[in-house]
């Protein structure tokens, strides 16, 4: 079941992006930003309105709770504000940008809290001890499956290590493309896919043992 | 068609279950997965994460989110603005500003461009020195009166009208030409093909700002985003 380490597939991250960017128009997030370096609010809350979601959504799927994960992307929006500035529309998109500001102080947060949660993080090494853990997911009063399944997914991903997990959000639930995901992880795009794929195996035998372990206790599992 | 091993699975499994595998490479993969429990697990496991993420979907944001990011943000002096002059551009933004802009509507922009235009041209005609000229100078006497005080109240508002008039631009580049042209040889009439090959001169003042050191950047922060309230 372990994975063999990924060759180097891929050229770095400096060269197949600038490749991309290049020779493209400006986006519509780059007219915003430029609208609000000249003072337009009714840009800069459209640039908000438009990223927030996402912003949100990132901020939850990393931390797993939703008052960090409101509290973080307040955060990202005040650090956007005072540093929109350095936002160079011809280095890469604007999503670019702010997913890599985002990561950053999603990264710094993790540090900080790393201690309160001193419970384990799995990485690809000790996917083994989830057998052992046998952590339940399912509660006997969740009528709704589907929820049940959310539940899971976000249980799942929180055990991942920051690495993995950051991979895995990126692409599964944010669907950035490999290079952009390289562009924020600030690693070669060989090394985003190999996290990718190390990422989506643990978190697969995290739900594929959920379900054997909630369908012996209840035949009616998922 | 080559027969894989496990440790070359790995490499072309994103681009597996991206459905992004030539024929070949593909039907090379399955011949292995087929015969190998090991990475027959491994792809189902990766699928069953894969169906998770994408039916998690995404969570709603909280209804007071973007309205407490928008107080936030737009109540408080940006990065490189002191507060004092934050202070000062809210309230010049509010009372002033708005008095100064009626005053400079494109119809009084455009026909002092075209009177400075004229003169201009009637002093170069004359034979007038227009070397150590500036725009300004160039204004007569009555206009200077009357619009300067304006432009110095204006301040940096009037140069964003001004310079945005394509008409100003060109009596920009006309004015450098004749510099270049006095400075380098001693015939003071433009040649045409000038025309073109000072016209990025021009642009380049407008260009991308971002290209500025960040200082400069932050600089353009000086005109405050205004209350939420009027944006919502
Ligand atoms: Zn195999």
């Amino acid at each position: 079941m372990t994975l063999g380490k990924a060759p180097a597939v891929s050229a770095p991250w400096e060269k197949s992006t600038r490749r991309k960017e290049t020779g493209r128009g400006l986006e519509p997030d780059t007219i915003l930003v430029e609208r609000c370096l000249t003072g337009d609010q009714a840009a800069w809350a459209e640039l908000v309105r438009t990223h927030t979601r996402r912003i949100y959504n990132l901020c939850y799927r990393f931390t797993g709770r939703t008052q960090e994960a409101d509290d973080l992307t307040q955060d990202v929006f005040l650090r956007v504000y005072k540093t929109l500035g350095s936002f160079q529309g011809s280095q890469g998109s604007f999503t670019t940008w702010l997913t890599s500001l985002t990561r950053n102080l999603l990264i710094d947060h993790y540090r900080k809290h790393k201690k309160e949660r001193a419970d384990v993080s799995v990485d690809d090494e000790d996917t083994a001890e989830i057998a052992e853990t046998n952590v339940t997911f399912t509660r006997p009063d969740v009528v709704m499956i589907e929820q049940e399944g959310r539940e899971a997914i976000q249980a799942a991903i929180t055990r991942l290590s920051p690495d993995l997990r950051e991979a895995v959000i990126l692409r599964d639930m944010q669907e950035l493309e490999y290079r952009e995901i390289s562009i924020v992880l600030g690693v070669p795009e060989g090394t985003v896919k190999s996290r990718i794929n190390r990422g989506r195996a643990a978190l697969g035998q995290i739900l594929r043992r959920r379900a054997a372990s909630s369908g012996s206790g209840r035949e009616a599992g998922i | 068609m080559k027969a894989i091993f496990c440790n070359q699975v790995e490499p072309l499994l994103c681009d597996y279950l991206d459905g992004l595998l030539s024929v070949t490479e593909e039907a090379e993969l399955e011949l292995h997965v087929n015969g190998c429990t090991n990475c027959a697990t491994l792809i189902a496991d990766m699928r069953l994460a894969m169906r998770y993420a994408q039916e998690a979907g995404a969570v709603d944001v909280p209804v007071e989110l973007i309205s407490r990011i928008l107080d936030q943000t737009t109540g408080q002096a940006p990065a490189g603005v002191p507060a004092w002059r934050h202070r000062f551009m809210g309230w010049w933004d509010h009372a002033v500003s708005p008095v100064v802009r009626s005053v400079l509507e494109p119809r009084f922009a455009l026909g002092m461009a075209m009177t400075v235009m004229s003169v201009s041209m009637v002093l170069s005609a004359a034979g007038f020195d227009v070397r150590s000229l500036e725009l300004s100078d160039l204004q007569p006497g009555n206009l200077k009166t009357n619009v300067t005080r304006r432009v110095a109240l204006a301040g940096a508002n009037v140069t964003k009208y001004y310079e945005n008039l394509r008409v100003v631009y060109e009596i920009q580049t006309q004015l450098q030409m004749w510099q270049n042209d006095s400075s380098d040889t001693a015939a003071p009439q433009p040649k045409p093909d000038d025309t073109k090959k000072s016209q990025p001169d021009s642009k380049q003042k407008s260009a991308p700002q971002n290209q500025n050191p960040p200082q400069t950047k932050d600089y353009r922060w000086s005109r405050p985003l205004k209350t939420t309230a009027t944006v919502l």
